[in-house]
């Protein structure tokens, strides 16, 4: 998941492009966390399965994704691997039309 | 003459015979319980202990969830009408949904709702087929929407409802009309039903079905990020977003 992840947010550091973790880890651990292990990308920091917007959002099964376009639209959910990046590639030419 | 005649035809009938005994259904479920959690304490054992993918393969054979599928069918089967055949048949669902044999936990299910409707155990299949749209388990909404309306409890019923919900939210070919019949469950539940876990748990579940299906503008969130920094989603409109809800663990 996090190589993937890496990958993605390095090949299009140039394009309009976001990944935005909502983290689940403890408060006091995931600064430590992320720096460790090289995260370059912005998260949120809920500190649990059930934090604010986890709740809101109704998410019970880890990971949860969402995948929005560049008008706010929800376009795709659940796309792991190479299917998130079709998914956002197909977006991002949207952008480029 | 007829005293002995008498004397001597009651010595030759025998002793009477023994009362009869009634089969003790329920011990026979607790015996079959404890020998399957037995079973399968073991076969867990013998999972962790192998080393080898071809060792892991072979504990793999040998799951005790099939056999023991078998055995408790056979008990409710034998048991019918009595509260263990509910039981039993609550064992065969759950034995089914861990070895996905959809015919199995189908008619496991529809026993126990059609002979045992205010039975506790219907509330272990209701609450189960939450998760039937990850199985394809394309009979569990009809079985729910039966449930909801046959079951004893205000708990189970509930349940039910909430179940059918949740598997509609995740089903993503769900028809219109199943999302406008889940939102109506949802609606349900969280205006006659706060009193329950299923009812607490329904606001949520409605979020999602109503603002999270693809095609919905995504709700906005305020956040707080490692550094300490506030941000919004709606701060990133323009680019294309993933929100990727993980953790470490």
């Amino acid at each position: 998941m996090i190589p993937h992840e890496k990958e993605l947010v390095e090949r299009l550091k140039d394009k309009p492009f976001a990944l935005i973790g909502i983290n689940s880890d403890p408060k006091d651990k995931i600064k430590k966390l992320c720096d460790e292990n090289g995260i370059t990308w912005r998260n949120a920091v809920e500190g649990s399965t059930s934090g604010p917007i986890p709740s809101k959002w109704n998410v019970r099964a880890w990971p949860t994704i969402y995948v929005i376009d560049a008008r706010g639209v929800i376009r795709y959910k659940n796309v792991r691997g190479k299917g998130m990046d079709e998914a956002v590639d197909a977006l991002l030419k949207e952008v480029e039309k | 003459m007829n005293v002995i005649a008498i004397a001597l035809s009651l010595v030759l009938q025998g002793s009477p015979p023994p009362p009869e005994t009634k089969p003790d259904f329920a011990a026979e479920l607790k015996a079959l319980e404890t020998e399957y959690n037995t079973a399968q304490k073991d076969y867990m054992a013998a999972y962790r202990a192998a080393k080898t993918n071809e060792e892991r393969a072979a504990a793999l054979e040998k799951n005790p969830a099939g056999p023991f599928l078998s055995k408790f069918r056979d008990l409710a089967e034998r048991a019918r009408e009595t509260d263990a055949a509910a039981g039993a048949l609550a064992w065969v669902y759950r034995l089914a949904s861990q070895t996905q044999d959809a015919k199995a936990a189908r008619e496991a299910a529809e026993t126990l709702l059609a002979s045992h409707p205010q039975s506790p155990q219907v509330a272990t299949v209701a609450s189960g087929l939450q998760s039937a749209h990850y199985y394809g388990w394309t009979w569990a909404k009809e079985w729910l929407r039966a449930c909801a309306s046959k079951a004893g409890s205000r708990d189970v019923k509930a349940t039910a409802m909430l179940s059918l919900a949740v598997t509609v939210c995740g089903e993503s070919k769900a028809t219109d009309d199943e999302r406008k019949e889940a939102k109506a469950a949802l609606e349900t539940l969280i205006k006659d039903y706060a009193d329950t876990a299923p009812g607490r748990r329904a606001e949520p579940v409605l979020f999602e079905l109503t603002r999270l299906q693809i095609g919905c503008e995504a709700p906005d969130f305020e956040a707080v990020d490692v550094d300490g920094q506030a941000f919004k989603l709606s701060d990133y409109r323009g680019k294309v977003v993933v929100v990727d809800f993980w953790g470490f663990w």
